[in-house]
């Protein structure tokens, strides 16, 4: 009866972890699916999205549901920067992305990733801090559920449907989409690629610094400048596992990776449970390379 | 006053002069049929015309104002449209959103996705694929690939076609089928179309003149009828006295 309440337990938290995995990587996933180019620097914006609601905390008294859209316009405007500085001489004029582009584009956001970190420990310093945020505990049945861990999974799955329409529905969404599958088609139809990838970047961009916001509710002291070393390899399965550019492909990843990891953590220990989760992409990859959605 | 037209257009990839000298016009509702063998610049003059690819030298006007210094989407938007060679549809998408993009993207000031899906759905049934709306064009066969690209160039709003084969790869069934298909969207769109096309048959059928290109420079401008009796063009490329194949 003990091991059933635990794993019922464990299997809520590790869904409401899920969530938040599946926003924290869908930025990436956007960037990936639509401009096919990897953001090796992703880590670091779910840091800075993080030092966001921290810094919005302790000024404004913001909590980190507050926070979310603030560091979601930040991100946009990051993101247009990040488009036109890294990306745009290597796909402008191209029909596809080139492996020499390919190259580049990951060299640069490496370099990215490192200046970025490394400025974070000069500005925040090494030291890890924390939002304290706690409206409370809900009860089902035998299992608590913390209230902000609850906020923030609803959050998330909106984010998500939220892009999903966006794309889906929108004038400007079709275009979105379309690029992702025929860049030279899209000129044909009249739309501007420059502008389309650009914003597809920002919206990446936004949502990524949104999720690195939402995901302090999970780290009480865990907020430091090498955070991304952790965050960006999470993302990069995730979207793997669900297939980049399926909108629903980062929920798919994020809530298999979150059931796996809080799972195994009742059992052994954190080291072993996100050791594991990395290693579920074996044999997807093997059976289903273009990712658990269809 | 021509509605296309090029001056003295000229066009190198590194070493290789791709079109010499081109000049054409294309007047309001007339269809200009292209040919040429492999490799004799057809394809690259419709990418210099749609701006796909920049002019060495030369213009390129659209109703008297050029165009050949603009991006391919402005030109897009001024009315002319362009197919590809090889189709390139949407392929996550259906038949009618990949219409609908081009309705939103191609006119001006349409920004209702639902207007776009009934347009979509409109010329479909123009181009006889009404049937076919929902299918993914993943899962279209080459015909009615084929007839989707024409169906998305109709849909930005053309005025001006620009058809790359899209007459090539079909059975003589669907070829006859088509060819009718074409006359009658010409007729009710009052759109002039450029067509570079291998398949003499249709090219013959619908153009009101043809110009051959050999080694990126004009050789021939006539009807059909003088096209098929010019020395210079049988030999350079019927190579025989009967090409109606």
């Amino acid at each position: 009866m003990v091991a059933a309440e635990l794993i019922v337990t464990d299997l809520a938290f590790g869904l409401m972890l899920g969530c938040v995995f599946s926003v924290v990587a869908h930025g990436l996933n956007m960037i990936w699916g639509v401009v096919k180019v990897v953001n090796i620097a992703h880590g670091e914006f779910i840091m800075l999205g993080a030092y966001g609601a921290y810094f919005l905390n302790l000024f404004a008294g913001l909590t980190p549901l507050e926070t979310a859209p603030v560091d979601a316009a930040i991100g946009l405007l990051v993101g247009y920067a990040f488009y036109y500085a890294f990306l745009h001489r290597e796909l402008r004029n191209k029909e596809t992305i080139t492996l020499q582009s390919e190259m580049v584009t990951l060299a640069a956001t490496f370099g990215l990733s490192l200046f970025v970190s490394n400025l974070a420990i000069i500005l925040f310093t090494g030291n890890p801090v924390g939002v304290n945020y706690n409206p409370g505990t809900l009860q089902f049945g035998y299992v608590r559920v913390p209230l902000a861990a609850l906020y923030v999974a609803i959050l998330s799955v909106l984010i998500i449907m939220g892009t999903w329409l966006f794309l889906e529905r929108t004038f400007i969404g079709s275009a979105i989409r379309a690029y992702a599958q025929d860049v030279t088609a899209t000129e044909l139809v009249g739309a501007n690629p420059a502008k389309v990838a650009s914003l597809a970047t920002a919206l990446g961009f936004a949502v990524t610094m949104a999720g690195g916001a939402l995901l302090t509710v999970w780290i009480p002291v865990g907020i430091n400048p090498l955070m991304g070393a952790l965050y960006a390899p999470i993302s990069f399965v995730i979207v793997v596992l669900g297939g980049p550019g399926k909108m629903w492909g980062s929920l798919v990843g994020g809530l298999t990776l979150g059931v796996v990891i809080d799972l195994l953590q009742a059992f052994t220990t954190a080291q072993i449970a996100y050791a594991a989760a990395f290693l579920i992409l074996i044999p997807v990859l093997v059976f289903r390379p273009e990712g658990l959605l269809k | 006053m021509p509605f296309l037209e090029a001056h003295n257009v000229s066009k190198n990839f590194g070493g290789v002069q791709a079109l010499k000298d081109v000049s054409l016009d294309l007047p309001e509702s007339a269809v200009l049929g292209l040919i040429g063998p492999n490799g004799s610049g057809k394809s690259t003059l419709l990418n210099v015309i749609a701006g796909v690819e920049k002019p060495t030298s030369g213009i390129v006007k659209l109703d008297g104002k050029r165009i050949d210094n603009l991006r391919t989407n402005r030109i897009i938007r001024y009315g002319l449209a362009k197919t590809h060679q090889i189709p390139k549809p949407f392929s996550n998408m259906t038949a009618r959103e990949n219409l609908a993009v081009a309705v939103l993207y191609g006119r001006r000031n349409i920004h209702s996705p639902r207007f776009a899906l009934e347009e979509a759905d409109r010329i479909l049934s123009m181009v006889r694929m009404g049937s076919r709306k929902d299918a993914l064009a993943d899962s279209l066969t080459v015909q009615e690939k084929k007839r989707l690209e024409l169906a998305r160039a109709i849909a930005t709003g053309a005025s001006i076609l620009l058809l790359d084969e899209v007459f090539a790869g079909l059975s003589p069934e669907e070829l006859k089928d088509s060819i009718q298909l074409f006359k009658k969207l010409h007729e009710e769109l009052h759109c002039s179309a450029l067509v570079v096309e291998h398949v003499m048959r249709a090219v013959l059928s619908l153009s009101q003149k043809v110009m051959v290109l050999e080694e990126g420079r004009v050789i021939a401008t006539g009807s059909p009828d003088e096209i098929v009796h010019d020395e210079k063009v049988i030999q350079a490329y019927l190579g025989s006295k009967n090409p109606a194949t």
